[in-house]
């Protein structure tokens, strides 16, 4: 009798009555220091997220003001004999592009990157590695355009950089646009 | 003395049906839906215990918004936002039932919601030292709360396909 009950009790810590509990997030190993909220981490995402909203929508903004700063940039030349000054359109245009511009470079490059974050992706990197292209671009192109500007005026040649005005204003929408076609390319 | 044998052996085969389970091998795939393309993201370290009565199971599983991959580390860190990852770090899932029955119903919770989904595809096997179950089913954002992402001003669909296979080995076997 006392063998019989030896074995029971045995049995009892040997086999557990697994269906009469409920499986927990500790039966996974999951202790509750795993599932801590950090308010302050999700802060900063969201922040993160707004900043590149905003990047993305004055990105668009931006190509949209380049490509029409391009389009009336035939306008802009002075025609000795036709016009007593040429059309500002262009000008304006330009101006408010570079705001635009800025504004975009302004939000990416305050946007919160949070600490666990690996850099991954072969168009994202592309993407960024733009920069380099279209940033220069970008301060050399109303610098070469107001050079123009000022030789067009003075009824001169252009020469130098603002001889190079027309490229340099090309290749930055150029380089912008592509940026921007990047982030819809997986590859 | 007999009624006692009869508790022994009652209890002595109540604890041989009853089987638990461990994931040994999982892979969570979600897939969203943008007109200019379809992402996949995949979790592979998926913690799960099950417990079983022949089919009738305990199942209980666990994954990191944060484990999730796409293959796009911005993209990866806006799911972060979506899914408030640092609030709710988890996404746990649960499963009550008999899982040979038609309908398999999943208990999801995530974003800080819990909701109720039922399986649209499944696939189960039984062997004497493992389970095999694999899933297929949809989620849609708007019942979780989740804010759909956007790229260039378009947002995804709210319905994410998600698709699941898992491999389980049977804990109570000793090698």
């Amino acid at each position: 009798m006392k063998f019989l009950i030896l074995i029971i009790l045995m049995t009892n810590s040997t086999f557990t009555f697994a269906n009469s509990n409920q499986l927990t997030l500790e039966d996974l190993g999951i202790s509750q220091s795993d599932t801590y909220e950090n308010l302050e981490a999700q802060q900063e995402l969201e922040l993160r997220s707004d900043y590149l909203k905003k990047h993305q929508t004055w990105g668009l903004v931006t190509l949209a003001l380049m490509t029409t700063t391009f389009l009336f940039g035939h306008d802009a030349e002075y025609e000795k004999g036709e016009h007593e000054s040429p059309n500002e359109i262009h000008q304006y245009l330009g101006i408010v592009s570079s705001l635009a511009y800025w504004t975009t470079f302004y939000y990416q490059y305050n946007a919160p990157k949070p600490k666990d974050m690996t850099d991954q992706g072969n168009n994202i990197k592309l993407h960024k590695a733009l920069a380099w292209v279209h940033v220069p671009l970008m301060i050399l192109t109303p610098i070469s355009g107001l050079l123009a500007w000022q030789a067009n005026k003075a009824g001169k040649d252009k020469t130098g950089l603002a001889a190079q005005k027309e490229t340099l204003g090309g290749l930055t929408m150029a380089s912008v646009g592509l940026a921007a076609t990047l982030m819809i390319i997986e590859f | 003395m007999k009624n006692l044998i009869l508790v022994f052996v009652s209890i002595f085969s109540l604890n041989l049906l009853a089987q638990d389970f461990k994931i040994n091998q999982a892979i969570v795939q979600y897939k969203v839906k943008h007109p200019f393309k379809t992402i996949v993201g995949v979790n592979e370290q998926i913690k799960g215990k099950a417990i079983c009565e022949k089919s009738s199971c305990q199942i209980l599983a666990a994954l990191k918004v944060k484990e999730f991959t796409s293959g796009n580390s911005n993209r990866d860190v806006h799911m972060w936002q979506v899914m408030k990852a640092e609030k709710y770090q988890n996404i746990v899932v649960s499963i009550n039932q008999d899982i040979e029955k038609e309908k398999v119903l999943i208990n999801i919770e995530m974003a800080g919601i819990k909701n109720t989904i039922e399986a649209k595809k499944k696939f189960i096997q039984f062997s004497k030292d493992e389970m095999k179950l694999d899933l297929d089913f949809e989620v849609n954002l708007n019942d979780f709360n989740i804010e759909k992402p956007s790229l260039l001003t378009v947002a995804i669909s709210e319905i994410v396909e998600i698709h699941v296979e898992s491999l389980w080995k049977n804990t109570n076997l000793k090698n």
